[in-house]
């Protein structure tokens, strides 16, 4: 017993002893003969961590005492590093038996990696306020603002240039707190360099500071405020001038933001060949459009007709414009917010976009709803001339601390002259569309604060709307039913619409300290005059009416609303806000053709009821719930009977029947933002939409020619929306991931050669994105999308058509940064078109874009585009009446060489 | 031969602003680090081969609170959207005020547990040279957790300094091996340090390597002054830029001209 006591003990003593025994690497560190003094030695895991286990420091004679603990027994690196010098790496091996080494380190003669400015914290979150430091995620290579934008984690910016937050949409952009663009701000993110940008802040819940507003009241809107550098005179410009290959490509540029004291303006230029339309650049997908103050909620009252005729431009999803348009483009802005005085400010907006281009396209139609399938073949080679010139001025006046007046004029002037030339199945055929659109709204606001908490408000609206569409096709086709006497060679349609809007608001509302009262009463009355009238001619100085008495109806159509609304918002603590609005509407509608005379008119009450829930569960994520009913009215083209051309064989036809119907409204959401700790960006949303036509278009071939007549329609279609959206930052790997998905279904009802069909049309959205953000010389930017639709017509249970089309979309952008000084641009997109209606689609795109910098505000930049020359695309798509295939010839390869300058 | 005599110009042009470019750069680290508890300082470090030098100065961003002069009250207000221009006059103020003032400059060599302080106190044209000795190296205890700080992947380390515990975040991938304020003797840069209570706490916001632009420098031939005596010249510094403070608080258009 007594020997198994001592063996136990001597057991014991020999595990301490073994335990607290540790393994000592001595050395001394010298560059040549001198000791190093503060070098850090370094005992790391020799695994994919590479975490330090063990250190020491020299001491000023150089020697180093690494203490190893006698447990550790795996393979360990011995770093050795000092400023100055290579940094020295030896494997230690159990039993780590060094017990005094020299180690000779080697200065280091190369450059070494610079970290420069690393950053400032990026993201900072401060209760509604993000805020962005530029410095963290500029790279250089930015174009525009919206390039800046696109890297900061949460904000999304569509092709147009319009931003959200995390699905939110955001309102405005503002210049140090100012609004200079009324919520246009596109031009900003297209075309406004990023010189002197500090800082971007990100707020929610914001409320216009330049209106007066109640005591207690709070801001429902999401803006971002830009924040420049600070420097005595704070004007800030980029500018770029470039010559290429063909030697009419050139693109000149120039962005200029001026913050003084009492006066802040940008003004933006673009003149370029490089495929970059004005129009787009201004913020617009596809067709020129007017500019409205989006600043007045008035404005979205007035719908004035859209013209009859246009010739429509093909841009196959996700290839950039670039690659499709021969242009030369103008664009000019100026905005400005002058402060006159403490009591005046003067809003300045002027624009104006010119776009000349041409696209060659051939087209080939199939028409469903004939006894025999029809099929047209056109080709046609498309020129446009286009030219908006938009001005506003407003001005706001102060009268004391408790009344504001703000009077803005603004005018749109809007000249459209296209053609297209080409070959109609066998025959020749040319078209033309002269365009003049213009527009003018004088808008007045009084606020009046009858107590700190009680606010009236009156607004007067008036809009002046004229359109001139004039189309004329060389020659005209004609059908046995109306074939004129004689053989004409032009035919010219001379649409004319002239509208008269007025408008009046007054809105009171009253504030308590949670919540708000709002009761607001509104009058509109519009006045529309449509005039179409179609002429035939050899001769333009002998034209002749065309069947005038169904080509020549002209009818004035008036509408007369008054609505009354009652809100409360209320807060109930700091987590639940909520809105609850009720609208009353009575609308009085007049329709009076003048030739044959006939007067109808009809009359109707409408309550529209509407919510708006908000719920923050914790300072990351809130969920949000609204619903709202809006009334559709029919238009002023709707109700228009009078026969026109909307193509060389397609007749329209209106109606004489009012149909009033009211849509509705139900989104949902669930928002998380964390982007400094778990660095998780993510939204899911649901939206369901339900918008009642109220008419058919009903459509009849006869021969070449196809009519349209409308029929009225009671029927429920609906749009259904899901999405769900994830950002997620890899602080380890220092990249993100992103992931979206869009899933929608859409359900259509209407009539097909008589027959009542449904559509059910099916998209599926989905982008996988990986982006790193290495400080090395290297950085990735790659993503898969892919789209499908799929689009069913179904006459009660027996499919009529199926289209199906899948695109995959493969993008890789690669940017290399050399020496600081030299940044490199690779995008390749490769994308595959699958349909049911043709063969694959393969493509594949590839750019160059070098910048270097000459100095701090100099760079020297060469761009290659379209390299891989693919000439022509093929693009397909599908409606219960007919299918059409486009194709479409692509622009070839280009190169640019520019010079920029940044001030 | 136009597009040859371009090209030529072109391949020059770079040639020549790459050479100009490839100069010897400063082995100078620059380190802005930000006092956790928000008292609106920032700790500017200067890292060399042998020594680190470091000041403070008053970090803008976080100025919260400010004077409001409205129908005839003065009041404290964060809105910095509806009293835009009166939080740029605040800011203006603080700015020039902070550009004007001295700020204690720190100097220790890294073989060395000697501080040399350059001290300077309000209406006093002097410059003080404090000569403090610190505590021996820091006992520290590295461990296995890691964070990732401005992009760079961190390790943790834990010591006791004067019975408060710390833990830091150091990085390898910066060779100097220093921190904020004293704290030293990790193999690698220290990006953030927190005390176990939270109160106090440092944490690197600008990194710049290598770094050219104006350092900081000790006046050498300041009057050398005893912990006790410079002790004594802070309390009265403080006095007076207290009576300072709520001048410009009663008054802030006084306090602007100032």
């Amino acid at each position: 017993m007594k020997k198994r006591i001592i063996l136990l003990f001597a057991l014991i003593q020999v595990t301490i002893f073994l335990h607290s025994q540790v393994r000592i690497v001595k050395g001394v560190v010298l560059h040549g003969q001198t000791p190093i003094a503060n070098a850090s030695v370094k005992a790391l895991a020799k695994d994919s961590s590479g975490l330090v286990k063990y250190f020491s420091i020299t001491d000023t004679m150089g020697v180093f005492i690494l203490k190893i603990p006698s447990t550790e027994k795996e393979v360990l690196c011995l770093q050795i590093s000092n400023v100055g010098y290579v940094t020295y790496n030896k494997l230690l091996f159990f039993p780590y038996s060094i017990n005094f080494i020299n180690i000779e380190l080697q200065q280091q003669h190369k450059e070494l990696p610079s970290i420069n400015i690393k950053s400032l914290l990026p993201i900072v979150q401060k209760g509604d306020t993000t805020t962005y430091k530029v410095q963290a995620f500029e790279k250089g290579n930015e174009q525009n603002i919206g390039d800046l934008l696109k890297r900061l984690p949460g904000l999304q910016i569509d092709q147009n240039g319009r931003a959200s937050f995390n699905g939110k949409p955001i309102s405005r952009i503002l210049i140090e707190g100012d609004d200079l663009f009324n919520s246009n701000y596109e031009t900003l993110i297209n075309n406004t360099g990023t010189s002197g940008l500090d800082q971007i802040d990100l707020i929610e819940n914001y409320a216009d500071t330049t209106q007066l507003k109640n005591k207690n009241s709070k801001g429902t809107e999401t803006v971002i405020n830009l924040k420049y550098k600070q420097k005595k005179v704070k004007i800030f410009g980029n500018s770029s001038f470039g010559l290429g290959i063909p030697i009419e490509t050139h693109e000149i540029k120039l962005s200029l933001v001026s913050i003084l004291k009492k006066n802040k303006f940008v003004i933006t230029a673009n003149k370029n060949t490089v495929g970059v339309l004005a129009n787009s650049l201004n913020g617009n997908e596809s067709d020129f459009k007017m500019i409205t103050n989006k600043n007045f909620s008035s404005y979205t009252r007035i719908i004035n007709p859209a013209p009859p005729v246009r010739l429509s431009d093909v841009v196959p999803i996700n290839v950039n414009s670039s690659r499709v348009f021969d242009n030369n483009s103008l664009y000019l802005t100026f905005n400005q917010k002058n402060t006159l005085s403490q009591r005046v400010t003067i809003r300045t907006i002027a624009n104006l976009i010119s776009d000349n281009y041409n696209q060659i396209q051939n087209t080939t139609r199939i028409s469903n709803n004939t006894e025999q399938p029809l099929t047209i073949k056109q080709y046609n080679k498309m020129g446009k001339e286009n030219h908006l010139f938009y001005f506003l001025n407003e001005f706001t006046f102060l009268h004391s601390k408790r009344w504001q007046t703000t009077l803005s004029i603004d005018i749109n002037n809007l000249q459209l002259k296209q053609q297209q030339a080409g070959i109609f199945q066998i025959l020749p055929l040319t078209q033309k569309i002269a365009q003049s659109t213009n527009q003018l709204n004088i808008t007045a606001t009084s606020t009046i604060l009858i107590l700190p908490n009680k606010k009236i408000s009156f607004t007067g609206l008036l809009n002046s709307f004229k359109l001139s569409n004039i189309y004329n096709i060389t020659p005209p086709f004609f059908d046995s039913l109306f074939k004129p006497d004689g053989l004409f060679n032009n035919l010219e349609q001379n649409f004319r619409n002239k509208a008269n809007t007025a408008i009046l608001e007054i809105n009171y509302s009253y504030s308590r300290t949670n919540t708000n009262y709002n009761i607001q009463f509104t009058f509109s009355h519009e006045k529309n005059k449509i005039k179409n009238n179609v002429k035939i001619y050899n001769d333009a100085d002998n034209k002749q009416d065309f069947f005038t008495d169904i080509f020549n109806r002209p009818n004035i159509f008036r509408k007369k609303q008054y609505g009354l609304l009652f809100s409360i918002n209320k807060t109930v603590n700091t987590k639940i806000q909520s809105t609850l609005s009720l609208e009353l509407q009575l609308a009085q509608l007049n329709n009076h053709q003048l030739k044959p005379k006939s007067i109808i008119s009809i009359e109707r009450f409408l309550v529209l009821p509407s919510f708006n829930f908000k719920y923050k569960i914790s300072k990351k994520s809130s969920f949000f719930l609204a619903s709202q009913f809006t009334p559709i009215f029919p238009s002023a083209n709707t109700m228009h009977t009078g026969l026109f051309f909307s193509a060389p064989t397609s007749i329209n036809i209106g109606t004489n029947q009012f149909n009033i119907n009211k849509g509705y409204t139900i989104n949902s959401s669930l928002m998380h933002f964390d982007p400094t700790k778990k660095g998780l960006i993510a939204s899911t949303y649901i939206f369901h939409t339900n918008n009642p036509t109220n008419y058919y278009s009903s459509t009849n071939n006869r021969g070449l020619f196809t009519f349209s007549n409308l029929l009225l329609n009671n029927e429920k279609n609906s749009f259904f929306t899901l999405g769900i959206r994830g950002e997620k930052s890899l602080q380890k790997i220092k990249s993100s991931l992103i992931l979206n998905i869009v899933n929608s279904t859409a359900r259509l009802p209407n009539v097909l050669g008589g027959l009542n069909v449904i559509s059910k049309i099916h998209t599926i959205n989905s982008e996988f994105r990986y982006k790193t953000n290495w400080k090395s010389w290297f950085n990735v930017n790659t993503g898969i999308l892919l789209q499908q639709q799929q689009q069913n017509t179904f006459f009660e249970k027996s499919k009529l058509s199926n289209f199906k089309t899948i695109d995959f979309i493969y993008n890789t952008g690669i940017t290399f940064t050399l020496n600081e000084t030299f940044i490199i641009d690779l995008q390749l997109d490769y994308l595959k078109n699958t349909q049911t209606t043709q063969n694959t689609n393969t493509l594949l795109f590839a750019d160059f874009q070098a910048r270097f910098m000459l100095s701090k505000s100099l760079n020297l930049g060469i761009l290659l585009r379209n390299i891989n020359n693919v000439k022509e695309y093929s693009t397909a798509s599908i409606n219960p009446f007919e299918k059409s295939i486009n194709v479409i010839q692509l622009r070839p390869f280009f190169g640019l060489i520019n010079l920029g300058l940044k001030f | 031969m136009k597009t040859k005599i371009i090209l030529i110009l072109i391949t020059t042009n770079i040639l020549v602003s790459i050479s100009s470019t490839a100069q010897t750069k400063s082995k100078i680290c620059h380190v802005v680090y930000k006092n956790k508890n928000n008292s609106g300082w920032n700790y500017l470090s200067y890292f060399d081969e042998v020594k680190v030098l470091f000041t403070m100065r008053h970090y803008y961003e976080t100025v919260r609170d400010f004077p409001v002069y409205k129908d005839n009250q003065v009041f404290k207000s964060n809105d910095t959207v509806l009293y835009k221009k009166e939080y740029y006059e605040h800011l203006n103020y603080v700015r020039k005020t902070d550009e004007n003032a001295k700020h204690a400059i720190n100097e220790r060599y890294y073989t060395s547990n000697i501080v040399r302080r350059n001290l300077f106190f309000v209406n006093d044209p002097k410059a003080y040279l404090l000569i403090d000795t610190l505590q021996e190296n820091l006992n520290w205890e590295i461990e296995q957790d890691t964070l990732s700080i401005l992009g760079f992947i961190c390790q943790k380390a834990v010591t006791k300094y004067k019975n408060i515990t710390y833990h830091a975040y150091f990085t390898i991938e910066i060779p100097f091996s220093g921190g904020p304020f004293n704290f030293r003797g990790l193999p690698g840069l220290i990006l953030k340090i927190d005390s176990e209570s939270g109160k106090i706490g440092y944490v690197a916001k600008e990194i710049i390597y290598p770094y050219s632009g104006n350092i900081v420098s000790l006046k050498s031939d300041a009057t050398i002054i005893s912990k006790a005596e410079s002790e004594k010249l802070a309390a009265e510094s403080s006095k007076k830029s207290l009576e300072a403070l709520n001048l410009f608080l009663t008054n802030p258009q006084s306090g602007n001209k100032q």
